[in-house]
This record gives C-alpha cells, sequence and structure tokens, in this order.
C-alpha cells in the first residue's frame, strides 16, 4: 500500500508548531485584554462608600435669590488608606428633577466656576476633601432640584457608582445659614 | 484473527491530567479573586471597626497640648486631629505617642497651626493586626470627641 500524507515527524512537528504560535497570540494579545478588562471591572471596588453626604452641618440646603437657587453640599470623604484615596480624582454631582438633570464634576485644583464654588467664595481653587475631611460646595441653578446625587470619579476618569443621594429639594435653608461666606 | 491496536491515552493517564488542570485553575482563580478581597484588620479576635463603637475617651486641649483620658476598655493607639471650621473639617495630623490603657491618660503636643478657641475633633486611632502585621485604624469621626482648644 502507498502511504499519502504528512509523516509523523512532520506532523509533530507542525503541531508543536501550532501550539508555541497561540500560545504566544494568548499571551501578547489575549492576557493584556482580559487583564486590562479585568481592571477597568474592579476598579471601583472600595468606592461604595467613599463619598457621602455630610449631615452634621446644616449646609445641605438650599435657598432661592430671584431667579437663581443656591444649592449648599457639604461632602465627606471616607476614612480609607492613602493608595486608596490617592486614585480619586474627584467627584460627579447629580442634580435631578422631574424631567431634567444637571451634572457637575468636580476635581481638585479645578477652577471656580459660575456654576460651583467652596463655600468660601474667595477661594479661587476647588479642592475636594481628603481621607476622612468634609469640604462645603455651593452650586448655583436656575431652578429647584429635588435631588443631588454623587459619585467618585478616579484617576483613570472611571466615574463610579453614586455613593450616596439626598432630598434637597425639601430643606430650605435655615436663616442662619449662609452660603456666600468671604 | 483481527488484531485491534490500541492508540491514545490510557484512562488513567487521562483522569490524572483533568484533576491536574482542574487544581491549577482552581488556584489560579483563588489567587486572582483573593486580590479583590480587603484584607480583614482585627482586633481581640473582632474586626476592628466595630470595636469603635466600644470606644470611649475624654479629650480637653489647652495650649500645645491635647490630654486624653481613656474612659473604656479599649485601649487607643493614637488620635487623628480634625480642625472644624465653616462648613469642613480638615485633616491636620495623626498624633501617636504610646497606647492609651483603659483608665489611663496621655498628653500629645497639638501639631502647628492650631489656635486657642478652634474647635478640634480628636478622631481615635485603634492598632488592629492582620495576618502579617499590626496596622492603626482610623475610627470614624462620628466615634470623635470634640475639644475647643483653651
Amino acid at each position: 500500500m502507498k502511504k499519502k500524507g504528512l509523516s509523523t515527524i512532520v506532523a509533530t512537528i507542525a503541531v508543536v508548531l501550532l501550539t508555541l504560535a497561540a500560545a504566544a497570540f494568548i499571551a501578547g494579545f489575549i492576557v493584556p485584554l482580559v487583564r486590562n478588562q479585568l481592571n477597568e471591572g474592579t476598579e471601583c471596588l472600595g468606592y461604595e462608600d467613599y463619598f457621602t453626604f455630610y449631615e452634621e452641618f446644616e449646609y445641605n440646603c438650599y435657598r432661592q435669590g430671584g431667579s437663581t437657587w443656591l444649592y449648599g453640599i457639604s461632602v465627606q470623604a471616607d476614612s480609607v488608606r492613602e493608595e486608596t484615596a490617592d486614585e480619586v480624582a474627584g467627584f460627579k454631582l447629580q442634580f435631578l428633577k422631574t424631567g431634567e438633570s444637571k451634572s457637575v464634576e468636580v476635581e481638585d485644583e479645578m477652577p471656580k466656576t459660575d456654576e460651583i464654588r467652596m463655600l468660601n467664595s474667595s477661594v479661587a481653587k476647588l479642592e475636594i476633601p481628603k481621607s476622612g475631611e468634609v469640604r462645603t460646595y455651593v452650586y448655583t441653578g436656575n431652578g429647584l432640584f429635588g435631588t443631588v446625587k454623587i459619585a467618585p470619579v478616579l484617576k483613570s476618569g472611571r466615574t463610579c457608582e453614586i455613593t450616596d443621594s439626598i432630598d434637597i429639594g425639601g430643606i430650605e435653608c435655615a436663616p442662619g445659614v449662609d452660603l456666600a461666606l468671604t | 484473527m483481527i488484531v485491534e491496536k490500541k492508540r491514545g491515552l490510557s484512562p488513567v493517564i487521562a483522569t490524572v491530567l483533568l484533576v491536574s488542570i482542574a487544581l491549577v485553575l482552581a488556584v489560579i482563580i483563588f489567587l486572582w479573586a483573593r486580590s479583590f478581597i480587603a484584607e480583614t484588620v482585627l482586633k481581640g479576635g473582632e474586626r476592628v471597626e466595630l470595636m469603635c463603637e466600644d470606644v470611649g475617651f475624654l479629650a480637653e486641649a489647652y495650649g500645645e497640648q491635647l490630654l486624653i483620658e481613656n474612659i473604656a476598655t479599649v485601649p487607643i493607639y493614637g488620635v487623628e486631629i480634625r480642625v472644624l471650621g465653616s462648613g469642613e473639617i480638615r485633616e491636620v495630623a495623626p498624633t501617636t505617642g504610646g497606647t492609651i490603657e483603659a483608665g489611663q491618660t496621655m498628653s500629645f503636643d497639638l501639631p502647628v497651626g492650631i489656635s486657642s478657641g478652634e474647635t478640634i475633633i480628636a478622631v481615635p486611632i485603634l492598632l488592629g493586626e492582620t495576618d502579617e502585621e499590626q496596622v492603626p485604624y482610623i475610627c470614624d469621626i462620628d466615634y470623635g470627641v470634640e475639644a475647643v482648644v483653651g
């Protein structure tokens, strides 16, 4: 009988070469891709309660002045390890009312804007609270928002899940609360 | 008579291979998943954050000194001093100078920059332990004690 096809040696070498090529492909392309995706999927772990609204102060409230509405927002950062806090670039505030929402991002060292500033209006740059600290901000809007939500923003650019919310629409500032400190 | 020539792996080798692959995969998944679980910090066999509830102390600040008296049973490793301002709380510095045992009183130097009349919050720091080392744990600000610098 006349034998046809590859010899056993050639077939074995071909299989070994194919395996090596597949391994090189997986190591060089698939592994970094999967690792990258996994990192993106897990980078918000540990920030589930990072920013919360601090309610011991009486600044979580609103005040109407003509057509503008001032909102005081006290934000507390959780006490976490330094390396965890170092990854936080800032936070996103979401103001919600029926049929409308407004989003404001606050990052460390960002100049104040017409929309948002620190409670002390003479402070030119915004600063975020570090681990265990509290800062108060004043947001200027053009209507009454019902709810404010907060979500951490990491240095990678990723915005994590909302960590706290407050029904600010029902809290008008007490007469002694000054939202325009200088 | 037809002689059947057997080829392929024997059932024993195939089983050993399958079990080995399963074990290697299990180890890889375990090592990967372990990195997502935060290491538990314990104190006296309990999670250190739960021990914060049992902390009790008095704080008084005069001049450049902060006096801490431990009035509960949990030893306090130190305090983190935060300054209460208008609409803000600023962290100044952690202050540790030895563990304050139950009933003991210890004084600390107040960090520079705190002046008379300011309100500070002394937040307790406990010394917990992981499998490998002892780590300080800062309790939540709710467990802190306010004091006006006299």
